[in-house]
């Protein structure tokens, strides 16, 4: 019984850990608060960050902003959002940037440094924490 | 010459801009690739112990021993953006099988004319196969090197024009490009592999007319291509230029990304009026198969290339390679990857290989390589 007990505390503790970490890794697409880009589908944020659109629906040139490298934030973006692991939206980058197909997102230095560059340009977008969406960016997709 | 050195200033004034990060009303951008690889040739038959790994640059491991030249590149891209509309890209690769010369790959204008047209000219890589223009960038590759059977041509850039087209076809993304150019190279690498290097090789491509269709959809990717141009050669042992006529390169390519599954897979038809040996007709074709383990990539490839003489008294030139790759992704800008080839040379006797010798024979190539982009 004592066992049963603490077997099922630590598989409770367990989910509700992995359910806190995937939680905190919850993200949002972001532009600018003063920024004209519309509601995006999960489709078409896929298409733009894996380099395969390059323009916004309404028109005009998309800029992109990564999270940096080291964050964790990244990886469970592409996963989610394009079904690539950073990596392999990093190598299709790497060939598309090469050889003159496409701009590459630039990296951001974390959730402030995105939402300070999406305040200063109107056609870039980004992904942020969920936890960090303030009056300076408005959502266009999130999962 | 004179076309040569405005095109080299020219880089080197973009490429000094976009590393300085200087910006004014023209946005720099620098950015780079490096692939240093390590590998050593073993059970030649050759008593040199040569394997040709990169034809286009005379990458070639010999005389069994480690060595890093023929696999090892270091690029650095500048890019300088005006506006929306205009940019211009320059880009160098320093490469161990040229003795770590600097080249120009790369240096063209990029006019964005429409969301869907863009009109590239400049210097550019020769897009005659699915992975010519990509063939440098190891991050992108989930091997060491292209397959050498496969990718095994005597040019890689021209200067010219490009068109380029995208568009939704039903449910496919659709990327059309249409170019035209001229290439005119002085002790062409690939000559030199049969010749000697240092040896006088000129080799001119006149006329490049060429197109390529790629079209995808989720975990499919399809693109053909045909090119098509004049072919002269500078014969180093008779001291003649040749015009051998029209050469055409076809191509149709299919790469699949299924889940975890990755299949790479290409087939090509050369036709080659050559004036000094015999007219040929070339098969080349490249097959893998991998499975993705989270950052693990193995895969298994087979390539295989046929040079076929019409006249019966030149000898065909058949050879494969089995390529056993393993892919690992340390982080999402760099990679390290082991490979294992067999190469096999199933040619008639009587062919020219390396320095004018002959069969290139059987023999397996070990290599680790380390990819980053930054």
């Amino acid at each position: 019984m004592r066992l049963t007990d603490y077997t099922t505390r630590t598989l409770i503790t367990g989910l509700a850990c992995f359910s806190l970490s995937a939680g905190a890794a919850d993200f949002a697409v972001v532009a600018g608060s003063g920024s004209g880009i519309g509601q995006l589908s999960k489709d078409q944020v896929s298409e733009l960050f894996l380099g395969k659109a390059s323009s916004l629906p309404g028109g005009g040139k998309a800029a992109l902003i990564d999270q940096p490298e080291s964050s964790p934030l990244r990886d469970h973006f592409y996963t989610k959002v394009t079904g690539k692991s950073a990596s392999q939206a990093r190598s299709t980058w790497a060939k598309l940037a090469f050889t003159g197909k496409g701009t590459p997102p630039v990296e951001g230095a974390g959730n402030d440094d995105i939402k300070k560059q999406l305040a200063g340009n109107k056609s870039m977008l980004g992904y942020i924490d969920k936890a960090s969406v303030d009056g300076s960016v408005k959502v266009i997709y999130a999962p | 010459m004179n076309t040569q050195s405005l095109q080299q200033s020219l880089a080197l004034a973009i490429l000094t801009l976009s590393l300085a990060g200087t910006a004014h009303a023209v946005d720099f951008k620098g950015s780079g690739f490096l692939t240093l690889a390590a590998g050593k040739s073993f059970g030649s038959e050759q008593p040199d112990g040569f394997v040709v790994v990169d034809y286009g640059q005379a990458g070639i491991y010999d005389a069994n021993k480690w060595s890093i030249g023929p696999d090892s590149k270091l690029g650095l891209q500048g890019v300088a953006t005006f506006n929306p509309q205009w940019s211009a890209t320059a880009q160098v690769v320093s490469r161990g099988a040229r003795d770590g010369r600097v080249n120009l790959e790369w240096l063209y204008a990029t006019w964005q004319a429409t969301d869907n047209l863009s009109v590239q000219v400049g210097r550019k890589r020769l897009p005659l196969f699915y992975y010519s223009e990509s063939q440098d960038i190891g991050l992108s590759l989930p091997w060491v090197r292209l397959p050498p059977q496969a990718y095994g041509w005597d040019v890689v850039n021209f200067n010219g024009a490009n068109l380029n087209y995208r568009s939704k076809l039903g449910g496919w993304d659709s990327a059309a490009e249409f170019f035209y150019g001229n290439e005119d190279r002085k002790d062409n690498p690939y000559q030199q592999i049969y010749f000697g290097r240092g040896v006088r090789t000129d080799e001119k491509w006149t006329n490049i007319f060429g197109a390529d269709w790629s079209l995808s959809r989720d975990w499919l990717e399809l693109r053909f291509s045909a090119v098509r141009s004049g072919w002269e050669t500078y014969d180093p042992v008779a001291a003649e230029r040749t015009d051998n006529g029209k050469q055409t390169f076809l191509s149709a390519a299919a790469i699949v990304d299924y889940g975890d599954w990755v299949v790479r897979s290409e087939l090509s038809k050369i036709d080659r009026p050559d004036e000094i040996l015999s007219p040929e007709h070339d098969w080349a074709a490249l097959f893998g198969v991998g499975y993705r383990f989270g950052k693990w990539l193995p895969m298994v490839t087979y390539a295989k290339y046929h040079g076929n003489y019409t006249d019966p008294a030149v000898a065909d030139e058949r050879t494969d390679d089995l390529a056993f790759s393993l892919r690992y992704d340390l982080t999402s800008s760099s990679a390290l990857k082991l490979q294992y080839d067999i190469f096999r040379d199933h040619s008639d006797a009587g062919i020219t290989s390396y320095n004018g010798s002959g069969r290139y024979g059987n023999s397996s190539l070990i290599t680790i390589a380390f990819d980053k982009a930054f």
